[in-house]
């Protein structure tokens, strides 16, 4: 059995170079459909037979998708047209996107019209989630897509297949969490860059292979004794953080993340999908019930409490905001986080980050200096 | 060309009160102890209208503000003290910082401070967040109307179930908020009125396809308060059908309040720069260039009889709909309004409005045959502004025109 020392390394690979996966998958005869944020129900790819990819953009620079886009827009829309610009997405079979912020919305008709060779499927989703209307709306857009799915996969999405592929989404986003609680307990054992990989890698492999390996991970990590000695203790805020100049930061100056609000990472799996009853009902309850996030309208703002919960409950030394560039959802929110942060005691510091940031030098002063002040 | 004689628009200054009397009559009820919202301005406003609720909006106190010069102070409050990001749209942050303040620096535009709040996000998302925001620093009830951003051309019955179910839920939360019945007749007399005056308003706004056009295009943006704030009020139609009667006159008479030689007409997109309206303006009309197509016609013109037709009406704001149905809207109103060319806005503060332009730009110009060029602004945040940019880029467009028209010789 290989150990975990071993699993991470094969984790970081997939997660390191993305289309090499994106070929095995094509190689094996398969089809892909790219998945962009947020709450994507990829479950539907799966039971049409498909391989879901996570398209997140990715690090580098806009150029052709300037021509789209005026610059102030964030890195994930930027970059992910971009990638389609450069052809680097042409082996998809279609690309889900949502548009629940401003750019979402203007990334979908960008890359609709500028991207013709990958077909955008567009997935719309309500905002006023915890009214009957609401979940209505989900419910008939879910049944809609299960068509559209289903069309660019060339098959019929049955219910058994896709109560098959729910069960293996709950397995595997229970497994993920438990990663997450594991890689808390043993920063020693897992880096911060380690921990995006397992997390990246997961976008991009077959869940039902990415699963088994979480499980075999979490096996190990558990036999071995908890530990966050000699380590800073964060919850990281934000959208992601699985930028290699930032990782780098946090792992050398010691970071541990010990509970995160990252919309890549424990707002994405914090959704269990009912296995009773009509499954595209089951995807639409779901996302209805998902909340603490900047992205879904909330008339609490539970997001702001949600952070500060996450500092009490994990005994963090402190919170991490890594506000993403040009993020409208997450810009709104900050101060209130901050503010929220602060009434519970704990030290605070939010850094700007942005996948087309060239140096980090910034980022690492201030990490510095928070290093010393929560040490 | 006919020879135009300058006129002073007397209508004008009649719609002008209408909207000051909004600012007013708010004030006035907030003395009296009588509730007051804060809404967006695609909210349906004709439900809180006919709970006799008294309306304020934000949106284009923030354009009042800013046109008066008070824009960077009240943003620098929002960054400075609030810690709100200068990338987030500057309504929002103007806003924020008067929700924070309760008044303006010099008393730009004063307007009482909320109970609850009413939002609409049909224009853009960024206002639910904006709006989340005022009711948790406020400690206010907030109503939300999501209208999901529409990929297809057409809007289809899955939205307007969920934006009609979404008015049956507001209507009862306005009940429990405010201890009174929804009174369905005056309700129904209000969408009659506010009916009426989207019809006027659009009738107002399509005199600017005569040519030469009764007035300038710039006009329409002082104008569009009424159209955003009193859609339900009988003052408004009254004063835009007073409007109308003088853009006849104007026209018959060949009198218009563009000043000068009407040489180019072109298409003007997106929010004006209200800090710098005036030079914005001036440099155009300096080059004989009015503007006689722009979005406001259409945007604040709904015409419907129930909840089911005004869901859908909501639903169709221009956007809330693809790029192609919003490119056909403009192309539209450019060739009612026989434009030459297309100057657009890039607004550094709207992510919304701004994020397909320069492909629906590129459309306009391809479909229309027409020069249209870009220029960066911002509609409040006088920081985002770069007068030079700006009138060069105008000569720029005038240069393609001008040989365009002596090709056409
Ligand atoms: S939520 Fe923020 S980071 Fe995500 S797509 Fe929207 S603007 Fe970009
Ligand atoms: S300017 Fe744009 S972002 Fe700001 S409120 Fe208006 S539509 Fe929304």
């Amino acid at each position: 059995m290989a150990d975990i020392k071993e699993l991470l390394e094969g984790f970081t690979e997939v997660a390191d170079h993305p289309k090499a996966e994106l070929d095995r998958h094509i190689a094996a005869g398969k089809k892909v459909i790219g998945v962009g944020p947020y709450y994507v129900l990829e479950e539907l790819v799966y039971a049409a037979g498909a391989i879901p990819f996570g398209v997140w953009g990715r690090v580098g620079t806009a150029s052709k998708a300037r021509e789209y886009f005026p610059p102030f827009y964030c890195s994930i829309c930027q970059m992910t047209l971009e990638m389609g610009l450069n052809h680097e997405l042409d082996k998809l079979s279609g690309i889900m996107l949502t548009a629940l912020c401003d750019t979402l919305r203007g990334a979908s008709q960008n890359f609709r019209v500028g991207v013709t060779q990958v077909p955008m499927i567009f997935v719309t989703q309500p905002q006023n989630r915890a009214t009957e209307a609401g979940r209505q709306y989900a419910i008939d857009s879910y049944t809609e897509l299960k068509t559209t799915v289903g069309e660019a996969c060339d098959t019929i999405i049955d219910d058994d297949k896709l109560a098959e592929a729910i069960k293996l989404y709950n397995n595997w986003r229970a497994a993920m969490r438990t990663f997450l609680a594991e890689a808390a307990k043993h920063p020693a054992l897992v880096s911060v860059a380690q921990r995006a990989a397992v997390v990246d890698a997961g976008y991009y492999m077959d869940k039902a292979e990415h699963l088994k390996k979480v499980e075999a991970l979490n096996e190990l990590l558990a036999a071995q004794p908890a530990s966050t000695d000699g380590f800073k203790k964060v919850v990281l805020s934000g959208v992601y953080y699985d930028i290699p100049a930032l990782t780098q930061i946090l792992d050398e100056n010691h970071f541990a993340v010990v509970a995160d609000d990252i919309a890549k990472e424990s707002r994405a799996l914090q959704l269990q999908v009912s296995e009773e009853g009509d499954p595209t009902v089951a995807l639409a309850e779901a996302f209805c019930k998902a909340g603490n996030d900047s992205i879904l309208f909330d008339e609490n703002k539970g997001h702001v409490a949600h952070v500060a919960d996450l500092y009490k409950e994990s005994g963090a030394d402190g919170v991490v905001l890594l506000l993403a560039k040009f993020c409208d959802p997450e810009e709104f929110d900050a101060p209130h986080v901050a503010k929220a942060c602060k009434d519970a005691g704990a030290p605070f510091v939010q850094i700007e980050i942005d996948q087309s940031t060239e140096s980090y030098e910034q980022a690492r002063t201030q990490l510095e200096t928070f290093a010393d002040i929560i040490g | 060309m006919t020879e135009l004689t300058p006129a002073k628009s007397v209508a004008g200054k009649v719609v002008a009160a209408v909207a000051n009397n909004v600012y007013e009559s708010a004030i006035e009820a907030k003395k009296n102890g009588e509730k007051i919202a804060w809404i967006s301005s695609n909210f349906p406003q004709e439900i809180p209208t006919a709970f006799g609720l008294h309306c304020v909006y934000p949106e284009s106190q923030a354009a009042a503000i800013s046109a008066k010069g008070a824009g960077q102070t009240m943003c620098e409050h929002a960054e400075n003290e609030l810690g709100l990001s200068n990338d987030i749209c500057a309504y929002a942050r103007i806003s924020q910082a008067y929700a924070d303040l309760g008044k303006c620096p010099n008393g730009e535009r004063e307007m009482p401070l909320p109970d609850l709040v009413l939002c609409c996000n049909n224009i853009c998302d960024c206002m639910f967040k904006w709006y989340e925001n005022l009711a948790r620093t406020l400690n206010i009830p907030i109503v939300m109307i999501d209208v999901p951003f529409n990929n297809k051309f057409d809007v289809d019955d899955k939205r307007i179930k969920y934006i009609r179910g979404q008015f049956d839920q507001a209507i009862k939360q306005l009940e429990g908020i405010l201890g009174q019945k929804f009174d369905e007749k005056k309700f129904e007399e209000v969408c009659k009125i506010s009916s009426q005056v989207g019809e006027e308003w659009l009738k107002a706004t399509k005199y600017l396809n005569y040519k030469p056009a009764p007035y300038k295009g710039f006009d329409l943006f002082n104008h569009m308060a009424v159209a955003t704030m009193a859609r339900g009020q009988k003052e408004s139609l009254e004063a835009f059908k007073e409007f109308n009667a003088e853009c006849e006159q104007f026209i018959k008479e060949h009198k218009s309040t563009f000043k000068g030689d009407e040489k180019h007409r072109i298409m003007f997109e997106g929010i004006a720069c209200w800090p710098y309206l005036g030079v914005t303006y001036k440099t155009l009309k300096n080059m004989g260039v009015n503007v006689t197509s722009c979005v406001y016609g259409p945007s604040f013109a709904f015409t419907y009889k129930n909840l089911d037709e005004m869901a859908a009406a909501y639903a169709s704001m221009p956007n809330a709909t693809n790029l192609e149905r919003a490119t056909q809207l403009r192309e539209e109103l450019c060739q009612e309004g026989k434009v030459d060319g297309g100057l657009v806005h890039i607004n550094r503060s709207c992510k919304m409005w701004s994020s397909f332009m320069p492909e629906m730009a590129r459309r306009i110009s391809r479909d229309l045959d027409i020069p249209v060029v870009m220029f960066d602004g911002d509609q409040s945040d006088p920081r985002n502004f770069s007068e030079e940019q700006y009138v060069t880029r105008v000569q720029g467009l005038v240069e393609i025109m001008d040989s365009n028209a002596k090709k056409g010789e």
